[in-house]
Order: structure tokens, then C-alpha cells, then sequence
């Protein structure tokens, strides 16, 4: 399986402050990246890097093997991101958007595409439906739909089960899967630990903006435990986490 | 003990909201507001403020009729207003608290009467502040204490009057009973003041300003020195004598007197123990909502006109920029629409009304009008039309994320906005040359203006100054996407309007700037053309070099935006996003 993300030393800064640092990974068709971390880690300024949103302060992105600085039209045209928020646009109901999107992407055959996405994700009967009229999840809902609509080889999601009730949540964990199986390369960043452990096949953890962790569940588990019993991905993460701490406390 | 806790509250609150302003002032964008705001304020009054004052600066001939001056204006303000207030349509006894005040404070254990004391604290602060500056605008001789006496106590007073209106509302008296009072009072008022005066000669008082004589115009207060009417303005009197004290003495004796009045106004409104609560939420909630909707129009949130089609059909193929054209034309559709249906009726209206009328007055009048909007509409439709990357400055992140070149993205989204304004300035145009030929004035410039060749003349340099106009607007989101926000919590006050200043004075500058190279080409190349043909046609000539040299300008500048806004870190002092 090809690598279709690849993160070569990223750093992003914001004048003084060090968001991310010199931070590497990469993503093979169909796998699922859990990018975790405490609060304030750098996740959302990866995944924004990642998009093509921030420009990195150094370091190399490249999407299905398109360099995000020197081909970033191309590289885009590969990929979704759906941030945490969602921002859509106000005066375009459920439709329009999804016109919108098709057209930006270039997608043949877009309304033949709409009618099972709209199905899938419950958004049938809301097609003339503005925004306002949407609650937080159908929003949420709808900017997954956008990011599907153009069949894209990789998806960015920044906390994408936030604000979905179980239903959605165990609706958007199959639509997520099946992305992935059928070749897609997914991110997701999400503080729901045990979700990330159900649908994640690797896990990238992250503090202060610097990779401290990097494996499948099972690997992280193994690592922590070192034989001494089974332990959980939360377990693991706080210790993860704490360990880099007192490491940075040892060895500023 | 709780009138402790409240001037905590009051005290620290003002403190730390002075600070937090004081700390901002270290990002540039607030300092340099905030200097150009002040710099503003202290040009407009600074100067003035310094000679006004009862008696100060002026003429013997009103120095010496001043403090009467002041007690019949100051009374007459203070009368209409303080009687109006029983008129107004509130009546749930709502008093303005925020809404963290009324998470803590209304379950507390608290009585209405400590509820309207921490009410009064509360106020003081912005009180203070008020206070300060119109001492410094308006009534210096105040000396800031009579000034904030004034407005503690008229406060308070209209704390009474909120308590009285909720009261007459629980005895049946409602909106529209008060309102009859309150015009019956008025009117006996005025039919006071007329029988006092011997009845109101207007020209009278009309020759006694022009004779000028001290001797005339005493006469005109001598009835408010007796009673009825010195019983009347007996406590706008009061306020005056603290507004605009003619000595010392004068201040202290007006400002024990309204002092004790304010105390008697609290206490009356603390007697009637209404039941604010709940309209004190239900406001708290339309203030809220007040808010959100100004942020919604500005982010194009606000739709009126839902079920409006868009323009044309977008097809999921051709180039992708024309999907954001399409965007923000239905959004342009969706959220003015209404307002330029309006206009464009209106306008309707009145041609439909003139060519019936068939006047060449008339034709001249609205010709004139209609070339003057077409003009106007060069500088404000940039700053009217707003659904550009102004509209999406919340959605930059996703359309950040879109596979369109910077510059395609930059041009497609200014696009939209120029469509329309270029749309309504020809029809204004058009209109405008139909009308001015239609007057039947040949020998006049502005008919001379109303040839085709000078519409053409106009619309090839109209377009390209609207356009980069647009494109500055489009470069303060690009480049100080925080400036081309408002702060949700600090829409008014000195840095916004110095914001405001900077933005407009910036604006105004690069169009200059942007306008001179094709001024330079203009000027020669109709002093050429005029040497071989007649004014009409010397001006589309030479305008088209300048338009070009316009094209060219805007050519570069999208390249140059485009460029940057693929570099543009929408994370980085983005720190409001939102009133739009």
C-alpha cells in the first residue's frame, strides 16, 4: 500500500510560540491516523497544515504525491477537510451546497452522487433547508457530505463526532470505515479516546506541538505496559503524555 | 454587607475593563486606533470645548441673559424628556442587568431593593466615564461633579419611572393610556408657558434677537422667575444650576438638592417592589438577539429573501471560479435583495411619476439625481456590497482548503459584488442620460455629459475604480484580517471608531494612489484628443488609455493578492470573527 500523506520534519510557529516541531508521519491507503493529544499539542494546526490552510513555517507535506506548497491546487483537489466547526455558508440550503462543492471539485455526475450521500447521511428531507434552520448535528452532517461528494483519497477530520448523538456517532464511525476501506487515508483528531481505539488503525500522539507516540493501539499498549499487564489507551496516553513531561522536565 | 460586595463588583469590573483596554493597546491595530480616534475627537471638540460654557466666550448681549438661557433649555430638555419616559413602551419593570448577573444575582439570597442598589452601583462606573467626557465636551464649568450628579440622579429617575410604568401596567393603565397622559401633560405644559408669556409671538421673539439689546431679551425669562412656571422649573432648574453653575455655590446648592431628589426617586422605586426579573431576562435575551442579528448581516447570515433562485444554473463542471461568483451573487440575492428591490421601485416610481408629469425641470432635477447616485455609488456600492471575502472572513479556513489558485480565487470572489454595483450604476446612467436629454438643455454641461460617448467615457473608468476598490477592501481581509473584523464585545467606544477612521483614511489613500498613474496618462491623452475632435468624443478617447492603465493595476493587484492569500494564516490574529 502507497503512502498517500506524508509529513516530512513540519513545523509550524506563530511568532514566538512553537505550535508543531519538526513533526513526521505518514498515511497509507485505507489507514485510519488517530492524532490525540492534551489540549494546546498542535493537533488542529496539523491537520490545518495538512489542509492546506495554514502554510507551514518549514518542513514538507505531500498529498497522493503532490507537494501542498509547490502543487497545492492538485493536492487539494485529493483531499477533505472537515473542521470541528462547522462553517458553512448561511444563504445556501442543503442542496446549493452540495452544487457548490461539486462544481469546485469538478465532480461528473454530481446529482447522481448527492442522492445516496444524502440518504446516508439523513439529509434527504432537508435538501431545501438553509443552515439556520439545521441543527448542530444535520450541520455537522452536511459538512461531511461536502467533504464525500468529490470521492476524495484523503480525509482530514478535526473532532468529527462532536456535537452527533450516539446514532450519528455510531453512523459517522461506519460512513469513516468505509472510506477507509474502500482506500481512502484518513486523520481524524478526537479527545474520545475509546473511539479513536475502535476505528483508529494507528495512532499519532502528540504534546507540545512535538510526536511522542507513534504506532497501532496495540504497539502503544505494549509499550507502556512492557509485560507488566494489560493496560488501556487512556492509561497509556496519560502516561505517554506525563512521561514526556517529566522527560522535558529532566532534559529541557 | 452587600453594598460592600456590590462596589467590589463595580469597582473591579471597571478596573479590569480599563485594564484589559490599556493591555490591547500594545497589538497595533488597537493603538493605532485608539491614537487615531482620540486625535479625531480631540480636533472636532478639543478647541471648542475650551470656550464653552455659560457666559464664557460669548457676547455681552447673551452673557448676561445666559443662566437664564440655560434653566428655560435645560428645563424645557428635562420636562419633555422626564414626562416622555412615562410614555415609553416598556412596561415589565426590565431593567438592563448582563447575563452573568442575572445568573448570580437573581438566585442569590438578595431583596429587589439591594437588587436596584447594586443596579445603581453598577451604573456608576459608565456614569463616571460619561461624565468625564462630557465635562470635557460640554459642560466644563461642572466640573465633572454637576455633571455627574445630573446623570446619577435623571439614572434613577428613570429607574422610578421603569418601576411606575410596570406598576400602571398591574392597575390596567397600558401603553396607550400613558400615552394620552403623557400628551394632555405636554399640551397643558405648553399652554402654561404660552398664557405666561402673554401668548408666544414668534415674530416678536424674532425682532428681539435682531434688536440684540439685553433690554429685549430679559423680558422673555421674567415669567419663569414667577410662579406657575418658576414651580415648574423648579427641579429643571436644579439641573441646570449643576450643568451650568454660575459660581461655586451655585453648583453645591444644585447638587445637595438633586441629590436628595435622587434619593427620594430610589426610594420610590425600591416602594413599589415590582417584579423585575423577568423582563429583566426578556430584555437581557433581545439584547442577545439584538446583537446576534448585526453579526449575522455581516456575515451574510441574515437571509431575507430564503426562497430567492439563484441567478443561473451551476452546472458541476467549467471553471471553478465560477462557482464562487454564483455563491455570492445568490447570497447578494438572498440578503439584499429586498433593499435593492426597494430602491429600484422606488426609483421606478418616480420616473413613471415625472414622464407623466412630463416637466423638463423635472427631466434636469432627476437627471442630475440620478448622476449623482451613479457617482456616489462608485465609492459607497465597495462599502455597501459586501459579499466578497468580507462575507466569508469566518468560512476562510474552508475556503482555504479549496483547489483554486490564489489569484482566481481573489478575482472570482470580487467578481460578484462589482457585477452588481457595475449593474446598478449603467441602468443609473443610462437613466440619467435619457433624463438630461430628455430636458431639452443642450447648451448645459451636465446635458453635455449625457452623450453615449460620455456614458461610455464613464462606465470604462467607473468599472475599474469600483473594481479596485473592492480589490482594497478584499486586501484588508487578506492582509489585517483582524481589522476587517469587529470584536463581538467591543463594537463601540474609541478604538472601533478609530478602526473605522484608519480603515476609511487607508481606503481613501491607496484609491488615490492607485488613481494617479491613470490620471497621468488621462490628462495629455485628452489634451490630444481635444485637438482633433469635439469634447464628447475627446473623452472617450482619452479615457480608454486610462482604463487600461486601470486594467493593468487591478491585473497585478489580484496577482499580488492571490499570492498572498495562499500565504495568509487565518489562525493568527483572527481573534474575533464575528460580528461582522
Amino acid at each position: 500500500m502507497s503512502n498517500l500523506v506524508e509529513v516530512i520534519n513540519l513545523s509550524k510557529s506563530y511568532g514566538s510560540l512553537v505550535a508543531v516541531h519538526e513533526l513526521s508521519f505518514s498515511v497509507k491507503e485505507g489507514e485510519i491516523v488517530g492524532l490525540v493529544g492534551p489540549n494546546g499539542a498542535g493537533k488542529t494546526t496539523t491537520l490545518r497544515a495538512l489542509a492546506g490552510i495554514h502554510p507551514p513555517t518549514s518542513g514538507q507535506i505531500r498529498i497522493c504525491g503532490h507537494d501542498l506548497r509547490e502543487d497545492s491546487v492538485a493536492a487539494k483537489r485529493e483531499l477533505a477537510f472537515m473542521p470541528d466547526e462547522p462553517r458553512l455558508f448561511d444563504y445556501l440550503t442543503v442542496e446549493e451546497h452540495l452544487q457548490f462543492i461539486a462544481r469546485i471539485y469538478q465532480v461528473e455526475g454530481a446529482s447522481e452522487r448527492a442522492e445516496p450521500l444524502l440518504r446516508e447521511l439523513e439529509l434527504s428531507d432537508k435538501r431545501k433547508a438553509l443552515p439556520g434552520e439545521l441543527s448542530r448535528g444535520m450541520k455537522q452532517k452536511l459538512m461531511i457530505a461536502c467533504g464525500f461528494l468529490h470521492s476524495p483519497r484523503v480525509l482530514i477530520f478535526d473532532e468529527p463526532l462532536t456535537g452527533l448523538d450516539p446514532l450519528g456517532i455510531r453512523k459517522m464511525k461506519a460512513s469513516i470505515s468505509q472510506r477507509a476501506a474502500a482506500g481512502a487515508a484518513v486523520i481524524l483528531s478526537s479527545h474520545l479516546l475509546h473511539l479513536v481505539e475502535e476505528l483508529c488503525d494507528v495512532i499519532l500522539v502528540i504534546k507540545g506541538g512535538t510526536r511522542v507516540a507513534f504506532g497501532s493501539v496495540a504497539e502503544l499498549k505494549w509499550q507502556i505496559a512492557r509485560g507488566s499487564g494489560e493496560v488501556s489507551l487512556e492509561d497509556a496516553f496519560l502516561r505517554i503524555t506525563s512521561d514526556s513531561e517529566e522527560t522535558q522536565r529532566r532534559d529541557p | 454587607m452587600t453594598a460592600g460586595a456590590f462596589i467590589f463588583v463595580a469597582t473591579h469590573s471597571f478596573k479590569n475593563r480599563i485594564l484589559q483596554r490599556l493591555r490591547r493597546l500594545r497589538e497595533p491595530r488597537y493603538a493605532i486606533s485608539a491614537v487615531a480616534a482620540i486625535l479625531y475627537f480631540g480636533m472636532m471638540f478639543g478647541r471648542r470645548s475650551l470656550s464653552i460654557g455659560v457666559g464664557r466666550g460669548m457676547p455681552e448681549i447673551f452673557r448676561r441673559v445666559a443662566p437664564d438661557m440655560a434653566i428655560v433649555c435645560v428645563g424645557i430638555f428635562v420636562i419633555l424628556l422626564g414626562i416622555g419616559a412615562w410614555a415609553l413602551p416598556g412596561d415589565s419593570g426590565g431593567i438592563e442587568f448582563s447575563a452573568s448577573e442575572i445568573q448570580f444575582l437573581f438566585p442569590a439570597p438578595l431583596t429587589r431593593r439591594q437588587l436596584l442598589a447594586y443596579k445603581m452601583i453598577r451604573s456608576q462606573a459608565q456614569i463616571f466615564l460619561s461624565s468625564a467626557i462630557m465635562t470635557f465636551l460640554a459642560f466644563p464649568r461642572s466640573r465633572f461633579i454637576g455633571v455627574w450628579v445630573a446623570f446619577t440622579v435623571w439614572n434613577t429617575y428613570l429607574l422610578f419611572v421603569a418601576m411606575g410604568r410596570a406598576r400602571l401596567r398591574q392597575r390596567g393603565i397600558g401603553f396607550i393610556a400613558r400615552s394620552v397622559i403623557v400628551i394632555v401633560l405636554i399640551n397643558a405644559i405648553y399652554f402654561l408657558i404660552d398664557h405666561e408669556m402673554g401668548g408666544l409671538d414668534l415674530k416678536l421673539m424674532g425682532q428681539h434677537l435682531e434688536n440684540f439689546s439685553p433690554n429685549t431679551l430679559t423680558p422673555l425669562f421674567a415669567p419663569f422667575h414667577r410662579a406657575p412656571l418658576s414651580i415648574l422649573f423648579f427641579i429643571p432648574r436644579l439641573f441646570a444650576m449643576v450643568l451650568f453653575p454660575a459660581a461655586l455655590t451655585h453648583l453645591f446648592a444644585g447638587a445637595v438638592g438633586l441629590l436628595l431628589l435622587g434619593s427620594i426617586f430610589f426610594l420610590l422605586a425600591a416602594q413599589l417592589n415590582v417584579s423585575f426579573e423577568e423582563g429583566s431576562i426578556a430584555k437581557a435575551r433581545r439584547r442577545a438577539a439584538g446583537v446576534q442579528r448585526l453579526a449575522g448581516y455581516r456575515s451574510g447570515e441574515l437571509v431575507s429573501l430564503r426562497s430567492a433562485r439563484p441567478l443561473f444554473h451551476l452546472s458541476s463542471t467549467g471553471p471553478a471560479e465560477v462557482a464562487i461568483i454564483w455563491k455570492n451573487l445568490t447570497a447578494a440575492v438572498r440578503i439584499s435583495g429586498i433593499f435593492v428591490l426597494l430602491m429600484v421601485l422606488t426609483v421606478l416610481a418616480a420616473l413613471g411619476a415625472m414622464f407623466w408629469m412630463n416637466d423638463p425641470n423635472m427631466f434636469m432635477l432627476w437627471g442630475s439625481i440620478m448622476l449623482s447616485l451613479a457617482a456616489a455609488m462608485a465609492i459607497g456600492g465597495p462599502m455597501m456590497f459586501r459579499n466578497d471575502l468580507r462575507m466569508d472572513l469566518r468560512r476562510l479556513e474552508v475556503i482555504k482548503s479549496y483547489p483554486i489558485a490564489g489569484a482566481r480565487l481573489v478575482a472570482a470572489e470580487v467578481a460578484a459584488p462589482a457585477a452588481l454595483i457595475v449593474a446598478i450604476q449603467s441602468a443609473l446612467l443610462i437613466t440619467a442620460a435619457v433624463l438630461l436629454r430628455g430636458s431639452g438643455s443642450p447648451g448645459r454641461f451636465v446635458t453635455r455629459m449625457a452623450s453615449p460617448e460620455a456614458v461610455i467615457a464613464a462606465l470604462l473608468v467607473l468599472v475599474p475604480i469600483v473594481v479596485i476598490q473592492l480589490l482594497i477592501q478584499n486586501a484588508i481581509v487578506i492582509f489585517f484580517p483582524a481589522w476587517a473584523s469587529r470584536s463581538r464585545e467591543e463594537s463601540r467606544g474609541f478604538a472601533p471608531f478609530g478602526q473605522r477612521l484608519v480603515l476609511l483614511g487607508g481606503h481613501l489613500l491607496t484609491l488615490g494612489f492607485a488613481l494617479l498613474p491613470a490620471a497621468a496618462v488621462f490628462l495629455p491623452a485628452i489634451w490630444i484628443a481635444r485637438q482633433m475632435t469635439d469634447f464628447g468624443a475627446a473623452l472617450a478617447i482619452a479615457t480608454c488609455p486610462a482604463a487600461a492603465v486601470l486594467v493593468a493595476e487591478i491585473y497585478l493587484a489580484v496577482q499580488f493578492l492571490g499570492s498572498h492569500f495562499e500565504n495568509i494564516d487565518v489562525a493568527n490574529d483572527l481573534d474575533i470573527v464575528a460580528a461582522e
